[in-house]
């Protein structure tokens, strides 16, 4: 029996010895393992992450494009536009239009990166995009290259950085250069801003304003809400609509809305004639293009824009000024002298004797000129909707000689020509007669 | 006779403990077997969520030029829970749901279900119920106005 507990003891020890190796290689190897493991899970996750960021931030510079480019539409192609016309062809350069477009592009898209976030036990953290380019030749612009969209993005210059939370494991951190690009197609912006660059190039609605310019003739003062020339500018503004309308295909509707219209009579006998600048301080648009940055700036509805004009408010002015006095002339009535003659029969000394007479007449009228394409729509806040593109054209002219009159001369009772009598604007002619009474 | 009887104890005791010892060890190997399976299906199942999310985001609708989410979206804003999408004129309208449906059956067949979390609503598209998810993967998705919104996209049996 002594002799048998030996190999069973020892056959016992193996066994204890090979559980507990069991044991031991399950806690120590099988625990460095399993870390391993998560380790490599949490990478995963990292690079999942990152994955889904990119994707996020691909669909957010398609969706801060189209915010940009809506934005800027309503504005006349860029935020701080001025007038497409102003008294002469005045067009947005593409230059101005493609920066603020990127400016404003880059900005939301980099307000969409630092929302990004994610449930798991990670910290994100995405660098903000420093470049963003619209590739953007203003040679292809004018050849409609970009009537349809078919342009990219990029936006570069960025970094993302995920590292884990887990206080278990060694911090684990991928990082990834970021540049995205993004083909934007189905989007006339480009077009809109194509027809009305060569409708402002045109302008058909300066000359008109300037032709109508009689209309100011009757104004009681040198600054006043259009009366008379209300028609005469809407008139103007209708032929410009039509002009415009006629150059977009059949998805484009174009209106247009009245947004001040002054008019006034100038100071007399001016020179020279013609239609020259006249400066209304009740109805004026800023001519110069910029691109202004609101840094916060959010969604504003179809009404509003960033136009400045000053003035009043469309429709129309309803108030009325007397900026400078009134320049009217009072018109000498026929003056008739009786006189007594030899013969003792009454006579009359008819002054007959004109003179021209002028005055400035002034007509300023600015509209804004919409145009909404109904072909592609593009995302808005409230579901895609068509893209709108509202320029503002403005006209505002003075013409010294446009108000033309011949009145009677006042003749002092000693004068036997009618050069003596005193002249309106010119000298005057005609003669004195001497008729019975 | 005794020590007979002893030997044979030793050696049940010995037999006794081996089969423990092996019942022992093919329970641990079973249940490491089930671990790594569980581990595997996971991420077998995870990974094609991340796929079907991925296509998502990266695939476009051939004649709209639309990402799917995209659509999703567009269509939630636009006309909330009846998922038609109008782009215009010259495009028209597409339905959504017929977009996102064959979409997910290919991979999940009819045992999936979308959440779309808008910041005023959520709109569900799928049949799975809640309390039948496995697997979800979520992602968060930016809106037009500038808001964001989240997509969880769940598989289940």
């Amino acid at each position: 029996m002594k002799s048998q507990i030996i190999p069973i003891s020892f056959l016992l020890l193996s066994v204890s010895l090979i559980i507990v190796g069991f044991v031991f290689y399950n806690v120590f190897y099988g625990k460095k393992y399993e870390e391993k493991i998560s380790e490599i899970k949490i990478l995963d996750a990292t690079r999942n992450v990152i994955e889904n960021a990119k994707s996020y931030l691909k669909l957010s510079l398609v969706y801060s494009s189209s915010r940009a480019m809506r934005e800027q539409a309503m504005s006349g192609g860029s935020i701080g536009a001025g007038a497409w016309i102003c008294s002469r062809p005045n067009p947005l350069p593409v230059s101005i239009s493609k920066r603020c477009l990127e400016n404003y592009t880059q900005y939301y898209l980099n307000m969409y990166a630092g929302e990004f976030n994610t449930t798991l036990p990670l910290s994100v953290y995405i660098k903000n995009f420093s470049s963003l380019i619209y590739q953007i030749e203003e040679y292809s612009v004018f050849k409609g290259l970009y009537d349809e969209g078919n342009f990219t993005i990029l936006a570069k210059d960025s970094i993302i950085s995920a590292i884990s939370k887990d206080i278990k494991i060694k911090d684990i951190r991928v990082s990834e250069n970021l540049n995205i690009s993004e083909l934007i197609t189905k989007n006339r912006f480009w077009y809109m801003f194509r027809i009305f660059t060569e409708w402002a190039s045109e302008d058909p609605f300066s000359p008109c304003i300037c032709s109508v310019l009689g209309c100011a003739c009757p104004s009681q003062s040198g600054d006043e809400s259009c009366s008379s020339c209300l028609s005469y500018a809407d008139m103007c503004a209708k032929y410009a609509l039509k002009n415009l309308q006629n150059r977009f295909d059949e998805y484009v509707v174009c209106k247009v809305e009245n947004v001040c219209c002054m008019q006034g009579r100038g100071p007399p006998c001016l020179e020279p004639p013609g239609c020259i600048g006249w400066s209304s301080k009740r109805c004026s648009a800023r001519c110069e293009h910029s691109c202004i940055f609101y840094e916060n700036l959010y969604y504003f509805s179809e009404k509003e824009s960033f136009y400045q004009v000053s003035g009043c408010e469309s429709p129309y002015c309803t108030t009325t000024t007397t900026l400078s006095p009134p320049t009217t002339t009072t018109i000498p009535p026929i003056t008739t002298i009786p006189t007594t003659t030899i013969t003792e029969q009454k006579e009359c000394i008819v002054y007959d004797c004109y003179s021209y007479y002028w005055h400035e007449a002034r007509l300023s009228a600015a509209y804004i000129f919409t145009c909404t394409d109904y072909k592609y729509y593009i995302s808005s806040p409230k579901g895609p909707a068509p893209l709108t593109f509202s320029v503002i054209a403005y006209a505002s002219f003075r013409d010294p000689q446009r108000c033309k009159a011949i009145v009677k001369c006042n003749c002092p009772s000693t004068a036997t020509k009618c050069e003596e009598c005193i002249p309106a604007c010119t000298p005057c002619f005609g003669e004195i007669k001497t008729v019975p009474c | 006779m005794k020590a007979q009887s002893e030997e044979f104890f030793y050696l049940a005791s010995i037999v006794i403990s081996t089969i423990l010892l092996i019942f022992f060890l093919s329970y641990q190997q079973s249940s490491r077997e089930k671990e790594i399976m569980k581990t595997l299906q996971e991420r077998v199942y995870g990974e094609e969520l991340e796929n079907v999310g991925n296509m998502l985001y990266n695939s476009k609708l051939p004649h709209f030029e639309k990402y799917y989410i995209q659509a999703i979206v567009d269509g939630a804003l636009q006309y909330g829970k009846y998922s038609y999408v109008y782009y215009g004129r010259a495009l028209n309208a597409t339905n959504v749901t017929q977009i996102i449906e064959p979409f997910l059956d290919q991979s999940f067949k009819g045992k999936w279900r979308i959440e779309l979390v808008l910041p005023k609503e959520t709109i569900i598209y799928g049949e799975l119920k809640k309390e039948k998810i496995l697997y979800s993967w979520e992602n968060l998705i930016p809106l037009p106005g500038g808001d964001i919104g989240k997509i969880i996209i769940s598989i289940g049996g």
